[in-house]
């Protein structure tokens, strides 16, 4: 017996088993034609016991038995890439936003470089502050990598410039004017003593910036974590400060050295 | 509260002997898929949608446990009949015996003489 459908009812039925087929290509451990067949027996079987021509309520009411296609086909049987381009397609915010992030970070660092780092980066503070926490693990390797690397370059610059630049300063000082800072043939450009005043001028930089860095981070604490989130959530200034006093340790033998081989010679 | 985590419960329970329940059906001859279905509403076997059957036919019959023919129908097109193969009698042996050492264990372990006072 044919199934007479009323206008609206028959694309139910195609928009529907369209679905089910849809994801049901994702699975491997089904035959996606073989399943959306019998599923379209099953509803025709239903529907001809039914007042013809069947309204839309009618399918409704049979595919409500059926259950949505997301319950027929459940996510845990899809393939992993199938997974991921339904979350993209239909998931949460918060997933887009972070397969987003890892898109944006991985192919626009491949073709614009700074930008595109920068781009995922910001990108993967949105997806984190719409995340919330706790995340799940896998959405966490999809938004660190771009933040990994921001903050480990801004880390890096952030600490170590004052460092570069004092000691720049002192070697180009040295060799700009010829012995300036040892007038002995021993302690030429090239020498032990230049090598010793060079790095004790980069930790002196090192030293003070860093007692900057530490009094402003120890009155900011908030500040530190919400620029570095999420792993400064645990910062305390206490390493940091131990850090900048290794630096003054360091800086003071340095230049003990320099002045005792300056004396010696 | 409690209703609520008794109805998980069921479901959970109901799920994971669906496969065992889909093989049972089938113990006393081939079934039209439909008809599988129904017997399984009936038997309040479902858990929420009857359209997660037909997903599992497939993967069992993929399996090797069910195999499938077509039999003509006065009220339509040919009908698509499930049937347990050599191999799905196996499986449904195997399950049914741990089905019974489950339900047994579970049965007595409130019985068990032990620890407690």
């Amino acid at each position: 017996m044919m199934v007479e459908y009323s206008a609206g009812a028959e694309k139910r039925v195609v928009d529907y088993l369209r679905n089910v087929r849809e994801r049901l290509r994702t699975t491997e451990s089904v035959d996606a034609d073989e399943v959306a067949n019998d599923l379209r027996n099953h509803i025709e079987r239903e529907l001809c016991e039914m007042k013809q021509p069947v309204s839309e309520a009618d399918v409704n009411a049979v595919l409500n038995r059926l259950g949505p296609p997301e319950e027929v086909v459940k996510e845990e049987d899809m393939s992993w890439w199938a997974k991921m381009l339904l979350r993209w397609r239909r998931g949460p915010e918060d997933w887009r936003l972070a397969y987003l992030s890892f898109g944006v970070f991985v192919i626009g660092t491949l073709v614009a470089g700074p930008l595109g780092i920068l781009a995922g980066f910001l990108l993967s503070r949105a997806a984190m502050s719409v995340a919330g926490e706790p995340e799940p693990r896998a959405k966490k390797w999809l938004i660190y990598p771009a933040l990994i690397v921001v903050y480990t370059l801004a880390a890096g610059i952030g600490l170590f410039w004052p460092g570069f630049a004092l000691g720049g300063l002192v070697a180009q000082l040295n060799h700009g004017h010829g012995s300036l800072l040892y007038k002995d043939p021993f302690f030429d450009n090239d020498g032990l003593g230049t090598v010793t005043m060079v790095l004790a001028g980069a930790a002196l930089g090192l030293a003070v910036w860093w007692s900057l860095l530490w009094a402003y981070g120890r009155r900011h604490l908030s500040a530190v974590r919400t620029v570095f989130r999420p792993f400064a959530e645990k910062w305390t200034g206490r390493k940091f400060g131990k850090a900048t006093l290794a630096a003054w340790a360091v800086t003071l033998v340095l230049a003990s050295v320099a002045v005792l081989l300056w004396v010696l010679t | 509260m409690t209703e609520a985590f008794l109805a998980n419960w069921t479901t959970q329970l109901r799920k994971g002997i669906l496969e065992y329940c889909v093989l049972k059906a089938l113990e006393d001859g081939p079934l039209y898929g439909y008809d599988l279905v129904r017997r399984l509403r009936e038997l309040q076997v479902l858990v929420i949608s009857e359209g997660t059957i037909y997903p599992l036919l497939s993967r069992l019959r993929k399996e090797g446990f069910l195999k499938t023919h077509l039999e003509e129908s006065s009220e339509g097109p040919a009908r698509k009949y499930y049937e347990l193969t050599a191999s799905g009698k196996d499986m449904l042996r195997e399950m049914r015996d741990v089905w019974m050492k489950m339900v047994e264990g579970v049965e007595n372990s409130g019985r068990m003489k032990g620890t407690q006072k």
